[in-house]
């Protein structure tokens, strides 16, 4: 960020991002935004399953979803294999290991998704900055839930 | 049946003190040892509660250290919306 | 003030789950789901004792809001042990 002597400006402009980024998260969708914190853990992930999704019949191999997004297909593998775990696809060994979007509790999920992929697109900054936000530690969170006055903090 | 239930939660007030306690310990929160006092103090009504016998559910001893559990949870909400000194720059 | 006492602490806990559940619904904490269900029934356990004594000294309610109280803990444990990682 800003290099320079001037600590207290750049802690300034600093305050000033967190405070945009903290607008930009509390203007998404509640359901959008959890479901988000519980399920997505990187940007890659993310386009992964909105690949799956634009194409929700099709059964793609790693390889195939590694070609559009321009990434290893090892490491799409292992996101592949995450959304398998977390009940948003589903995996088929015969002949060869394909995936497939499914999410499990189907259509709540699926509309969830469904307003993700929208927003992606028109609130795409406002989306990644929530995925690389820090990871909430829970005790801390507990505690700070009996702060009445939450908008000075943070 | 009533005995059983009271240990039951007696139990669990201790584990959640233990585990508000382990909270404290990693965050130096006050609030969760206030916390933790308070859950103690609910096993204590349980406990206190269940040796009286059921005729005695509502003496004196049982309220008073229900109440005072919970005055430590007002306690640990007011303590954490004190106003704090601001770390200065 | 005996009189008061069970529904001071009903309001105490009623307060505790708004203050948790508000968080929840904000950060979508899961441990907060389970502290706000537990505050929320520790509240409803207040109230029952304050009706066994004030509104219905005569009969025994204690099963009632033993077995909720009960619950409202388990529910604040298995929020714990799951979800606080």
């Amino acid at each position: 960020m800003v290099r320079g002597d001037d600590r207290c400006e750049s802690l300034f402009l600093f305050l000033e991002a967190d405070h945009v980024q903290v607008l930009l998260l509390s203007n998404l969708p509640d359901d959008v935004r959890r479901f988000i914190i519980a399920n997505l853990s990187s940007v890659a992930q993310l386009e992964v399953l909105l690949l799956l999704r634009d194409d929700r019949d099709r059964e793609w191999t790693a390889d195939e979803v590694s070609r559009p997004l321009y990434s290893a297909a090892s490491g799409i593998l292992r996101e592949l294999n995450d959304l398998v775990a977390k009940g948003l696809a589903y995996v088929t060994h015969a002949p060869d290991t394909r995936f497939r979007y499914r999410p499990k509790p189907d259509e709540e999920v699926d509309a969830i998704v469904d307003r993700l992929a929208h927003l992606y697109k028109e609130r795409r900054a406002a989306i990644i900055s929530l995925i690389y936000s820090e990871p909430i530690d829970k005790a801390r969170s507990f505690a700070d839930a009996f702060r009445i006055r939450k908008d000075k903090e943070q | 049946m009533g005995l059983f239930v009271q240990g039951m939660s007696a139990m669990a007030c201790v584990v959640i003190a233990l585990f508000f306690l382990r909270f404290w310990q990693s965050t130096r929160d006050r609030l969760f040892l206030i916390f933790a006092v308070a859950f103690s103090l609910m096993c204590a009504t349980r406990i206190v509660s269940s040796a009286l016998g059921a005729a005695e559910v509502h003496s004196g001893y049982v309220y008073g250290v229900r109440f005072l559990a919970y005055l430590l949870i007002i306690v640990a909400i007011i303590d954490k919306n004190r106003p704090r000194p601001v770390a200065s720059i | 003030m005996a009189v008061l006492i069970y529904l001071l602490c009903a309001a105490t806990a009623a307060a505790c789950t708004i203050l948790l559940w508000r968080s929840y619904r904000i950060n979508g904490v899961r441990l907060l789901f389970w502290s706000s269900a537990c505050f929320l029934g520790l509240a409803v356990e207040n109230v029952l004792l304050h009706l066994d004594r004030i509104t219905f000294p005569h009969t025994d309610l204690s099963i009632y809001w033993n077995l909720v109280g009960l619950v409202s803990l388990l529910s604040l444990v298995y929020g714990l042990v799951w979800d606080s990682k």
